[in-house]
């Protein structure tokens, strides 16, 4: 007959693990809350770029370019630190439909950035340019080219109105570079 | 044995990926939070580029000494214009000789005392003037700055020996618009009126002609100079209780100016949009410039300890110099005062134009003076540290949950239940 066992003895039976055991479980517990930890950082910081990408855009002039899916605010300055969260726009550069407006941001074979689809450019793609009145100014793309990263006349004036954006090529020796006109 | 050694491997790998990912995730979590943080205040970074150029040929003129500012303010709660207190602090000098472009060092905002920062061309050199004056300014309202830099140009013009016309008419479209909501003001009379005689030179109602086209008004320039003598100014007949004009602080009248530009080829017809401010507390407001009001903004404080040391240099030349830059200073106010519009509505306008037929120049030194490089910028994100540390935590998590399962405790409770 088989009988219940007493509080004693189930205090008696846990006495039973061994050291090594209780080793492996409690490194693995800490294993993974570092895991998840890991993760959920990674979460939060998506969901924080995300949401911080909305206020810029709401606040900001903005980029957009509707058949490459391409939508991005745009921040004075093209240093890292701006870079990191919008596309810049050069210093000194043009102003809202007048000069040549130059843009540089992001792109990655790796990550969801704002130009990843600007190497599909082609002429004649529509190109919107918002301040932050949101009055739009509209550009049509004349060309596409690549150049190297010391080859700064692309941010001369050249007497017209045009806007001109620029990111890295896939392996970050060069920089695509697409011209829009304005219409 | 077999499941004894792998469970050690297990246990090993575990410790070291607990390590590598714990340290990386340290490096990451302080690069976020530098990173959140620079995303939630970009437009507090007090910082100036300054260039003093010919308005002609918009070349750099060398030998101009030029001085950054503080003028400090209170706010006036009846009228929401701010009056300067006469208290001036020197940030920092430099000569044109040895920088085409100044780029100032950051500098702390703080609500508590506000100020406007100005950057004063003192000694114009001869040859040059700005509109009549020996001293050229341009200033930032630091209620109202956006960017982490602002750029100025203070443009001198050539004296000229009256080769351009010294008497002339001209024509001003005049909008008068709210300046939170951009809307025109409805039903408003107004009039444009010779500030001298007194004369009427143009009446009419904005509800029934939002977009006043005042022509025939006339300017007479001193010699040598471009000093308008024939003032204009719109008298508002009608001022509703609740307005005044913006930055001013005025009641009744918003002054017109004109002014020759070679830039833009003696262009005689010019937009004059008039902002007034609504003083209604709940009256609406523009959301950019309410991002920005001194109750929001945070404080920072100068980056490194070379800046710092720079600006308490600074500060003690200013010391010695003291009573002179304290004249100076209220006779600049004055003049800010009364014919300040002109200023401001002028860099405002012509920044936007000009800014453009210098970009060939100005780009270049630009990306020099912010010590980085000349180069376009690196905008590859290849880096494939994220997704590493990602797939560590994945492997992490597994192998955690592996020695949880494998020690044998939970199953031995679930037994024991």
């Amino acid at each position: 007959m088989l009988l219940p066992a007493s509080s004693a003895e189930k205090k008696m039976s846990s006495k039973t693990y061994t050291k090594k055991q209780w080793a492996l479980f409690i490194t693995g517990l800490i294993a993974i809350i570092i895991g998840v930890s890991i993760l959920g950082f990674f979460g939060i910081r998506k969901i924080n770029r995300e949401y911080h990408k909305q206020k810029l855009m709401r606040e900001n002039p903005v980029l957009e370019i509707s058949e490459l899916h391409i939508k991005a605010p745009v921040l004075e300055g093209t240093d890292q630190s701006v870079l990191s969260k919008s596309a810049g726009h050069f210093i000194g550069t043009g102003d809202f439909g007048k000069g040549n407006y130059c843009i540089a941001g992001h792109s990655s074979t790796l990550y969801k950035e704002y130009f990843n689809n600007l190497s599909d450019a082609e002429a004649g793609m529509t190109i919107s340019l918002y301040d932050k009145e949101k009055n739009h100014y509209d550009y049509t793309v004349s060309e596409c080219f690549i150049v190297e990263p010391n080859e700064t006349w692309i941010l001369d004036d050249f007497g017209d109105t045009r806007i001109t954006i620029i990111t890295c090529t896939d392996d970050g020796t060069q920089r695509f570079v697409v011209v829009g006109k304005k219409k | 044995m077999k499941q004894k050694i792998f469970g050690r491997l297990i246990s090993f790998a575990a410790a070291f990926c607990m390590m590598t990912t714990a340290s990386v995730m340290c490096t990451e979590a302080t690069a976020f939070a530098a990173d959140s943080q620079s995303t939630d205040e970009p437009e507090n970074a007090l910082r100036f580029e300054v260039y003093v150029i010919d308005e002609e040929t918009r070349q750099p003129i060398p030998n101009v000494t030029v001085r950054l500012e503080k003028r400090y303010f209170t706010e006036l709660p009846s009228s929401g214009d701010h009056e300067y207190t006469g208290e001036v602090e020197v940030l920092e000098t430099w000569n044109t000789s040895y920088a085409e472009v100044h780029l100032s060092v950051a500098y702390e905002y703080t609500p508590e005392k506000p100020y406007d920062v100005f950057a004063v061309a003192y000694d114009i050199p001869d040859g040059y003037n700005w509109y009549g004056e020996k001293t050229a300014y341009v200033w930032w309202n630091c209620l109202n700055v956006y960017s982490t830099l602002e750029t100025g140009h203070i443009r001198l013009q050539k004296d000229k020996d009256a080769d351009f016309p010294v008497v002339g008419t001209y024509t001003k479209n005049i909008r008068v618009v709210d300046v939170d909501t951009h809307e025109l003001i409805p039903n408003l009379d107004c009039a444009v009126v010779n500030k001298s005689t007194g004369e009427e030179i143009y009446r009419w109602n904005t509800s029934q002609e939002p977009l006043a086209v005042v022509s025939g008004l006339e300017y007479r320039f001193e010699d040598q100079t471009l000093k308008n003598t024939i003032e204009y100014e719109v008298r508002f007949l009608n001022m509703p209780e609740n307005y005044i004009v913006n930055y001013m602080g005025l009641k009744d009248y918003s002054p017109i100016y004109y002014w020759w530009s070679w830039y833009e080829s003696g262009k005689t017809e010019h937009d004059e949009p008039i902002e007034l401010y609504n003083t209604d507390p709940d009256a609406p407001r523009d959301p950019m410039i309410e991002t920005t009001t001194p109750e929001e903004t945070t404080s920072f404080t100068s980056s490194t300890t070379t800046t710092t040391t720079a600006a308490t240099d600074i500060t003690t030349t200013a010391t010695s110099e003291s009573e002179s830059v304290t004249t100076t200073a209220a006779t600049d106010i004055t003049t800010t005062a009364t014919s300040g519009s002109e200023s401001v509505t002028t860099t405002t306008t012509t920044d936007a134009a000009t800014t453009i037929s210098e970009s060939a120049s100005i780009t270049t030194t630009t990306a020099a003076t912010n010590g980085t490089d000349t180069d376009l910028p690196q905008t590859g994100n290849n880096s494939k540290t994220n997704i590493l540390i990602a797939v560590g935590a994945l492997l992490l998590t597994a192998a955690g949950a592996w020695a949880v399962a494998s020690s044998g405790i939970l199953r031995r409770k679930e037994d024991e239940q």
